[in-house]
């Protein structure tokens, strides 16, 4: 008890030494001046501030700009091609249509197969030089494998219609897999 | 932006000066009030201006003159815990208690003094809050027992037992800093 009396003494001189030293520093006309010059410049008309942009609003709320940029990278990787792709691969849903509708055989009877000839629309992501391929491909599903060329042999096209003979040019692959079809 | 309005100018049958002096009245008590929590002089008196600009931006809700001490001890208390809070330095700050003055004591003298008052500071802050608060409003800002009572919205009891407590804390901090423990 004597010792806290001892102690508490000490820091009491402590104190008056602390504020002791510092009351010359801060002698009161220097302290009024300042506040005054404060209150001035406070009062003072001031330029409107420039509207905090989107990096400033980000930067003082991380979490919000993380969980931005985490929905955003989910959109783009997950949501967005999900959206756009048909269920299943490109060739499936070859296989399905002509399934469904027995287009094959009505494509043998077809000097060209257009897309539009499918009535069912092929993915808007699939480029026309690429549909005879795909094409080729799910119809060899279809048909015995050997009844097909191999598709590195590339043959020429035969001559058609003269409207068509720019799209048969192009889709050469497509009118060996009907001369195949024929065949089977 | 709007130009904010002058608060003093604003202040309803108050001169300017006139209001600005009356609230110096009570620069010494807010300004030891406010070295207590600050870690250095300049601290102190930077808590102090901000203390003072937040009472005479608000000066409308000041009801009675009278009360004016413990208005602005207790605008000072929250700037300085505000202050606190901002900076954390109750667990990590370097305390500089230095006075940048003549001193006409030996340097071995006043390195002593320093030294003492680092450990009694470092001390107060290990303080819990309400202890801390008490000893501070009385030790440095020199209140009465019922203005540190109006000051926390406490009774009187209850600042008196919080001050003897907080005396003993400290006393026992302090033997502890000394022994290095």
């Amino acid at each position: 008890m004597e010792h806290n009396g001892e102690n508490l003494e000490k820091i009491r001189q402590s104190i008056r030494q602390e504020k002791n030293a510092v009351r010359p520093q801060l002698e009161a006309a220097g302290f009024r001046a300042r506040l005054k010059s404060r209150l001035a410049l406070e009062s003072m008309p001031r330029l409107p501030r420039q509207t905090p942009g989107l990096r400033a609003f980000f930067k003082s709320r991380p979490l919000a700009a993380g969980l931005l940029a985490l929905g955003t990278a989910l959109w783009f990787l997950v949501l967005a091609p999900s959206l756009r792709r048909p269920a299943g691969t490109l060739e499936e849903h070859i296989l399905r249509v002509l399934h469904q509708s027995s287009l094959a055989e009505q494509a043998v009877a077809e000097p060209v197969l257009s897309p539009g000839a499918l009535n069912t629309p092929f993915p808007d992501r699939v480029p026309d030089q690429e549909i005879p391929l795909i094409l080729y491909k799910a119809l060899k599903k279809l048909k015995p494998a050997s009844a097909f060329p191999d598709i590195e042999e590339e043959p020429d096209a035969p001559a058609g219609n003269s409207h068509d003979s720019e799209l048969k040019e192009k889709n050469r692959f497509f009118y060996e897999i009907l001369k195949h079809i024929k065949e089977v | 932006m709007k130009p904010m309005k002058d608060p003093v100018a604003a202040a309803p049958d108050q001169g300017r000066d006139g209001l600005l002096d009356e609230l110096l009245n009570h620069r010494d008590s807010v300004l030891w009030l406010c070295l207590g929590y600050a870690r250095d002089p300049v601290q102190a008196e930077e808590l102090a201006q901000e203390a003072y600009f937040k009472a005479l931006k608000s000066v409308g809700s000041l009801k009675d003159h009278r009360a004016a001490k413990v208005w602005l001890c207790r605008i000072a208390k929250h700037t300085c815990l505000d202050y606190l809070k901002r900076e954390r330095i109750g667990r990590e700050a370097v305390m500089d208690c230095s006075p940048r003055t003549i001193e006409d004591r030996s340097p071995e003298t006043l390195v002593l003094e320093r030294e003492q008052q680092q450990l009694i500071k470092k001390s107060i802050r290990r303080l819990p809050r309400n202890l801390r608060d008490v000893f501070i409003m009385r030790e440095y800002a020199e209140l009465t027992y019922e203005e540190i009572a109006r000051v926390s919205g406490r009774r009187i009891g209850t600042v008196m037992s919080r001050l003897n407590r907080a005396r003993r804390a400290l006393a026992g901090l302090v033997r502890e800093e000394e022994h290095g423990t």
